[in-house]
């Protein structure tokens, strides 16, 4: 099966195992507070209907209100403080919750507003995710060399080392901050960070709703909106560093597929063109295909970039034992492809009239033409690769 | 300034700008609304209070068990078909907040599962979003030729088409559905559906909460999570086709001028090696050939001509050194060389001076397909 979709398959079915196990653990860990809590609740709900002769029908009307009232409690959620607060949850996909849209017309403004807001907030968060991780690698090979470091080179493990620190550091500082604030405990406080920059967003722990917060305290307002602006470019910054190359695996694949593929096409094209090119052209050794016809165009040249690529598979060929030490990975994949090439150029000998020091340039001529843009091409792709793994 | 440095400016100032206009039309939109609730509703309080000669003191304790019922109110939250649900909420960031971990541990080991979970969960959905994007690509096309049309490419267009009318259709077959089962209106139920699939995730509207679905009806428990995951593959597909590329521009933009950079340096080195190891023909004229030979390859879609006429000189000076003895110095040469400088220095002058030239010509060949197609 391609790789994809092996790729896909094993995704899907480690995410649902994933989803098993998780919902195994938090059955485990919090059924039976649940019990407990819900039986606690009743019986006081309970009390309190006894002393005040609460029937259900009123006890339901007092709920209806509390609950309604609850955001309210909490302060003024509209006002402009409340509404950019508001309109931060929903282009970060946090969406608390601690404030909904009540009227129609906010729902539906809500989602045109998500629409929009969240494709460019993601763009943004990555980009300027990048841009820390480029600055960052370059502060850390000044400073590496400075220190007269032998290998001033930035490697991935530095890199997702500093990233890894700076996450936890900036849920530590939101910890300390919310705690002292919201007068939670440091362990809550960091929970609710945690929640916060993953923006899943429960909405059971939510800053600014104590002490008319969003109206009166305008500098923690201000900190805490820059908190979560900055936290969730530090957790893109990391998600960019680490997790963006597994998301385009599959479509790189797709297009390395593609190319492949139009290579292996072009290649039995271009086999064709220059057979009767050679036929026609003067048997001077150097002169190789059409050079001279000037009728061709395009044609020639192509075929002159063909025969500088055949020569360079020639060499490719050559130089494989050389390179099989120093490259072991490259070699099987990509010269098999030029093996077949240049094994094809063997069985028609005669075309040539080159001597016998120069056969190898001769016969690779014709043949191998795909070999060097894929021998070269995987080479570029593998280092590419190895450079997407292991850099920035 | 850098390219990637004005895009990030750029970005930072549209998000900012966003954010504001967002926050005054909300508050334009909810303030009145939100005067008028609080009164109405304040008036009623003290109404009830008055009615039943409830005490502040234990009004306020009445508050508070009312408000942590909530969640006991809607069923049961943690048992096996809750915790999935609950599950689902944390890997995919909905985090509908209807049930959250009330012990320590609890919370704890939410953490940790999302620190794993939302990165697979990421992955996989842009992962099986691809999929399902060259699918429906490869169906379209069948469909055209079928159809007996003249270009049956698959153009991007199309595939925007396709995406976007897909993602309507998740989200009203989600909102007939769901206002059926929750008795929510047909609105509400679409609010609920797009809230849910872009990971929003309010919880003002929450399924599987009333008449104590968890337990009572598996199917439409099991319905209600397929519908989340399959509406998330959808969205995440239509995502994958249109912003995904969108956040790698800054990273490409690094990489090729990185390439760039090395491939000057290459090509400068290679030009050294073969100076130093062929005195036989001029610099000058080497240099030149060296030059002639870059600016054809990348120039080689509109200097065809000239192109032509000097590559046949360059043969005859390159053949006549195409013997073994060089070839042996070559292979010499090839040995020592580190895997990051071999592409530039693999061969000499002239052929590495083609393969930047190459490489750099089916960069920019491949980018330019990275833009214009899927």
């Amino acid at each position: 099966m391609k790789r994809q979709n092996v790729r896909t398959l094993a995704l899907i079915m480690c995410t649902f195992t994933y989803l098993l196990v998780g919902a195994a653990v938090f059955d485990a860990l919090e059924s039976e507070e649940e019990t407990a809590e819900r039986r606690r609740l009743e019986a006081k709900s309970q009390e309190l209907k006894n002393k005040y002769n609460l029937s259900a029908e009123s006890y339901r009307e007092l709920e209806w209100v509390v609950l309604k009232l609850k955001p309210h409690k909490a302060g003024v959620q509209w006002k402009f403080a409340g509404s950019f607060y508001f309109a931060i949850t929903v282009i970060t996909t946090i969406g608390y919750g601690h404030a909904a849209p009540s009227t129609d017309g906010g729902k539906v403004f809500c989602m045109v507003y998500a629409l929009l807001g969240i494709p460019l907030t993601l763009v943004m968060f990555q980009s300027l995710g990048e841009r820390i991780n480029t600055f960052v690698k370059y502060l850390l090979h000044r400073i590496k060399k400075c220190l007269g470091m032998r290998r001033a080179e930035v490697s991935m493990a530095n890199m997702v080392t500093i990233g890894f620190f700076s996450c936890i550091s900036t849920l530590c500082i939101g910890a300390a901050a919310f705690s002292y604030y919201e007068h939670w405990s440091f362990f809550h406080a960091y929970y609710y960070c945690f929640i916060t920059l993953t923006t899943i967003g429960f909405g059971d722990y939510v800053a600014l709703q104590k002490d008319e917060a969003l109206q009166n305290k305008p500098q923690y307002v201000a900190f805490s909106f820059v908190y979560i602006l900055t936290g969730l470019t530090v957790i893109g910054a990391f998600l960019n560093l680490v997790v963006l190359r597994f998301m385009t695996m599959n479509a790189e694949d797709e297009k390395r597929d593609a190319e492949h593929r139009a290579l292996l096409t072009r290649n039995g094209q271009a086999s064709s063109i220059h057979a009767p090119d050679t036929a026609s052209a003067a048997p001077a050794a150097a002169t190789g295909g059409g050079g001279g016809s000037g009728g061709g165009g395009f044609r020639n040249v192509y075929a002159e970039v063909l025969h500088f690529q055949s020569m360079c598979s020639c060499l490719w060929y050559k130089s494989r034992e050389k390179l099989q030490y120093s490259i072991p990975m490259i070699i099987p994949r990509d010269l098999s492809t030029s093996d077949t090439c240049v094994e094809q150029s063997h069985s028609s000998p005669g075309r040539c009239p080159e001597t016998p020091s120069n056969r190898c340039f001769c016969n690779a001529r014709r043949s191998a033409i795909s070999s060097v843009s894929t021998g070269l091409h995987s080479l570029a792709a593998f280092q590419g690769l190895m450079k997407r793994r292991s850099s920035v | 300034m850098k390219r990637q440095n004005v895009r990030t400016l750029s970005l930072i100032i549209c998000t900012f700008t966003y954010l504001l206009v967002g926050a005054a039309v909300f508050d334009a939109l909810e303030s009145d609304n939100e005067m008028r609730e609080e009164e109405k509703l304040k008036a009623e309080e003290i109404r009830l209070k008055g009615k039943y000669n409830i005490t502040n003191e234990d009004y306020r304790q009445l508050e508070l068990v009312i408000m942590q019922s909530e969640p006991h109110r809607a069923g049961v939250q943690w048992k096996f078909a809750g915790s999935f649900y609950f599950a689902i909420t944390v890997i995919t960031t909905i985090g509908y907040g209807h049930a959250a971990p009330g012990t320590d541990a609890g919370k704890a080991f939410c953490m940790f599962y999302a620190v794993l979970g939302i990165p697979l969960t990421l992955v996989m959905f842009q992962s099986l979003g691809e999929r399902m994007n060259t699918f429906v690509k490869y169906l379209l096309k069948r469909i055209k030729k079928c159809c007996g049309m003249r270009s049956t490419e698959v153009s991007m267009e199309n595939m925007v088409t396709v995406g976007f009318f897909s993602c309507m259709g998740t989200l009203c077959i989600g909102a007939a559905a769901f206002s059926q089962y929750e008795e929510w209106s047909f609105f509400h139920a679409y609010y609920y559906c797009f809230i849910t699939l872009t990971t929003i995730g309010f919880g003002d509207y929450v399924a599987l909460q009333t008449k104590g679905a968890l337990q009572k009806k598996p199917l439409y428990v099991a319905f209600s999570f397929m519908y989340i995951l399959v509406g998330l593959t959808v969205i995440g597909a239509f995502l994958n086709l249109v912003v995904l590329r969108f956040l790698t521009m800054n990273s490409e933009d690094e990489r090729r001028d990185a390439e760039e950079r090395a491939s000057l340096a290459g090509n400068r080195n290679s030009m050294i090696i073969h100076i130093q190891e062929d005195s036989q023909h001029g610099r000058p004229r080497y240099k030149a050939e060296v030059t002639d030979l870059q600016s054809v390859c990348s120039c080689m879609c509109y200097r065809s001509h000239e192109y032509t006429s000097r590559v046949v000189s360059h043969q005859n000076s390159f053949s006549s050194k195409l013997n073994p003895q060089y070839f042996h110095s070559i292979s010499y040469k090839i040995e020592e060389i580190s895997p990051s400088t071999l592409k530039n220095s693999l061969f000499p002058s002239p052929v590495s001076s083609i393969s930047p030239g190459l490489h750099s010509f089916t960069d920019n060949h491949r980018l330019m397909k990275r833009r214009k197609s899927i």
